[in-house]
């Protein structure tokens, strides 16, 4: 009985602290997505989503002539890619991620296509053997949203306080829908990410060069940087994958037979090659085939339609 | 509970998030700081294969109990720490703390938080209503000891609630 009483009074004890408030499902659920998009963050597409942030600034300072433009919303669709040495983490917007569930393994090319809404394509035989293991992910939804004092604060810390930040941009929201995903896995170490161009939109009206250029400041570029990105941008918009700058990674503009490409050396801290990324992209794909082989990569990416 | 990859994830995430973050809860009192822990809970699972398949549940609730008391430990040394300078310089004191310090369930944390890693790991899984037999697959120990070890973790956190702060209130 004494025993009991014990129970009951440690019972107690501890049943003070029971949480007042409710955990809330939906809310881990996008945290665990932001994470998740953050863990990918090398050079795989879903890193793709975590820098979304710049993505936008691409698309902003895009001509609004080459804009579809919608009632309410720009929408643009970017189909090119660039790596730039940027930390773009460090831009002061408000994130919300949101996935219809994460990675989802499928079974062949057929579910794949259906699960994805598109085909995806394979490398010529005998460049690579073997069945791949194939996961699709997304589509994931990123919408990304103002706060004035955010970015004053940014401005502040990196020292550009000649910038001004107008008041009427408090609460506006870009919005971007990237992917599904297709996820090649080959038993030898190759890797081959797949999607559709994604898609941004942007509220009509909104002063969009004027926001990439601060938003490119509050990440601390030079005004004349920020100016320079803002126009090259807008003259060629792009996809944009940031490596932080200390990253150790090489980065080359490659040519192949298929076109323009991007080649990503991650770098060892003697200088070994450790991993090689080439990332192309055509009208309607953009590609990333990853392995240990620098000419595998290549080759690979090469062989894509 | 079988789960092969990544995949599993989000249906595991589902099934078990409100406990895991209601576990977490009892220990840290803020709730975006508890659902953050509660996420990494999960993510540590997710890059963790050997914490797959039919323990994963257990693997969770352990993990959930520890990242929860070592966030706790880290509180008390800061607020030691903080408490060690407090002649030189008061910062103001929140409602929120000035509310904590008065509770029974700073107490109750404070007690915790000096309690073995054991022990307060089978108090929370025991106060938060788990079975032995749930207990025994978290923590791991064998179903037959579970029922001594609680009593055990119980002696020890009344005697070191009473070296704290006297009578049982």
């Amino acid at each position: 009985m004494e025993t009991n009483r014990e129970a009951q009074w440690i019972a107690d004890r501890l049943a003070t602290l029971e949480p007042n408030w409710s955990p809330d499902l939906a809310r881990g659920h996008s945290l665990l997505a932001s994470k998740l998009v953050k863990r990918h963050h090398s050079l795989t597409w879903i890193a793709v989503a975590a820098t979304t942030a710049m993505v936008c600034v691409a698309a902003l300072v895009l001509p609004t002539t080459r804009a579809l433009a919608q009632q309410l919303w720009y929408r643009f669709i970017l189909n090119r890619v660039e790596v730039v040495r940027l930390d773009l983490s460090r831009l002061p917007l408000q994130m919300q991620v949101t996935t219809n569930g994460l990675e989802q393994s499928v079974q062949d090319m057929e579910e794949a296509e259906r699960k994805a809404g598109f085909r995806p394509y394979l490398p010529s035989p005998g460049l690579v053997d073997a069945n791949p293991s194939i996961t699709i992910t997304g589509p994931i939804s990123v919408e990304q949203t103002i706060h004035v004092r955010d970015i004053e604060s940014a401005l502040v810390k990196v020292g550009a306080s000649d910038v001004q930040v107008p008041a009427e941009w408090e609460g506006v929201q870009l919005r971007t829908q990237i992917g599904p995903m297709v996820e090649l896995n080959y038993p030898d170490g190759v890797q081959i990410v797949q999607t559709r161009p994604m898609e941004l939109s942007v509220p009509a009206g909104f002063p969009l060069e004027q926001f990439a250029e601060v938003a490119f400041r509050s990440i601390g570029l030079s005004s004349w940087e920020a100016r320079a990105m803002a126009q090259r941008f807008a003259a060629n918009p792009a996809w944009l994958i940031d490596l932080p700058p200390d990253a150790l990674v090489n980065i080359h503009e490659v040519s192949l037979q298929a076109g323009p490409a991007m080649q990503i050396e991650e770098v060892e801290g003697r200088g070994a090659v450790k991993r090689v990324t080439v990332v192309r992209s055509t009208s309607e794909r953009m590609y990333s085939v990853r392995s240990g082989d620098r000419e595998l990569s290549m080759k690979v990416a090469d062989a894509l339609p | 509970m079988e789960v092969s990859n990544s995949e599993g994830l989000d249906a595991i995430f589902r099934a078990h998030y409100e406990r895991i973050a209601r576990v977490i809860g009892r220990v840290i009192h803020d709730q975006a700081r508890a659902e953050e822990l509660a996420v990494e809970v999960f993510l540590k699972w997710w890059r963790n294969p050997q914490a797959h398949g039919e323990h994963a549940e257990g693997w969770l609730y352990r993990t959930a109990a520890r990242e929860a008391l070592d966030e706790l430990r880290r509180q008390t040394r800061r607020s030691r720490f903080e408490r060690l300078f407090s002649f030189v310089r008061e910062s103001p004191k929140t409602p929120e703390h000035l509310y904590a310090v008065n509770a029974e369930q700073h107490r109750v944390r404070i007690v915790l938080a000096a309690l073995s890693r054991r022990h307060a790991e089978l108090l929370l899984l025991w106060s938060q209503g788990f079975s032995y037999q749930e207990m025994a697959v978290s923590l791991p120990v064998s179903p037959d000891y579970v029922g001594s070890l609680v009593i055990r973790a119980q002696d020890a956190f009344r005697k070191e609630y009473l070296k704290r702060y006297g009578n049982k209130s």
